[in-house]
């Protein structure tokens, strides 16, 4: 066979196998950037949160928040759980709380917050 | 001879683009399975601590020694070795001696982080314990961290750490 003929079959074939790992490259980065935006709602939503539960402590005590959890995500919506010690005057006691979120404007907002009794 | 030198310089930068558009998809390949592992571990993480903390919490004065097998068989890791020693050390003689008996309901279960072999969870149970003498049984609503691991043996979810909060 011709060089110049095996030169043509060896760029014809990288060229196809080069076209296929584009292709498989575009939907892997898809398939990507879905995964890490999902992680990075899910971890908004944690933090939002954490935010809250110090920030809208009842009025003459203290949040200290132990533990946070995804319980469910899906779509704009999200349900945490959360593990924290009330200091209410000299006394303490657990904490355990539910709470519903919603995303508007791209930001998690606490629509509703339950203790888990 | 020019074009025959065009055409190996083609190749060539053929030949490199296909190795880094490889490894490029490669590496995208091997981030897409972490994720779908590590999506995987949150569920079964969460089932398994929901279902493994009543049995790691559960035990009756009568049939203690076999409570503490089951509760062996759940653990993993440095953790197994920890809690076996509590266990048969503080747990199952107080259990006899006060004619103990302990179970615990779970309520809830949050996912702190998973990754394809390590589920940091947060467990909020209720538990409620007997003993001889006390009028009725205490009940206590308490909250813990739990971490999970598979089994070395079969891959199964076990608890590998629990940390009362």
């Amino acid at each position: 066979m011709p060089p110049s003929r095996t030169g043509t079959r060896a760029a014809l074939l990288l060229g196809v196998l080069l076209g296929a790992l584009v292709v498989a490259g575009v939907v892997l980065a898809v398939v990507d950037s879905r995964a890490a935006a999902l992680d990075a709602d899910g971890a908004a939503a944690v933090a939002a949160v954490r935010t809250y539960l110090t920030e809208h402590a009842p009025a003459g005590s203290a949040v200290v928040v132990r533990s946070v959890g995804l319980v469910t995500l899906d779509g704009d919506s999200a349900w945490v759980t959360a593990a924290a010690r009330l200091s209410e005057a000299s006394a303490q006691r657990a904490w355990r709380v539910d709470a519903a979120l919603v995303r508007r404007d791209g930001r998690w907002l606490v629509g509703d917050l339950a203790e888990v009794p | 001879m020019t074009r025959l030198l065009r055409g190996r310089w083609l190749l060539v930068a053929l030949g490199i683009l296909t190795i880094a558009a490889a490894v490029v998809v490669g590496q995208l390949a091997y981030r897409a399975v972490v994720a779908a592992e590590s999506d995987a571990a949150a569920r079964d993480g969460a089932a398994a601590a929901a279902a493994l903390t009543p049995v790691l919490l559960g035990y009756d004065w009568r049939t203690v020694d076999a409570d503490a097998e089951h509760i062996d068989g759940v653990t993993t890791g440095p953790f197994a070795v920890q809690n076996h020693a509590i266990v048969a050390g503080l747990v199952v003689p107080a259990a006899v001696d006060g004619h103990a008996a302990s179970s615990a309901t779970v309520s809830r279960v949050g996912v702190v982080t998973a990754t394809p072999d390590h589920v940091e969870t947060v467990v909020l149970y209720t538990q409620t314990t007997t003993r001889e003498g006390d009028p009725a049984p205490r009940r206590d609503a308490r909250s813990a961290r739990v971490v999970l691991e598979p089994s070395p043996d079969d891959g199964r979810w076990l608890v590998a750490g629990f940390d009362a909060l």
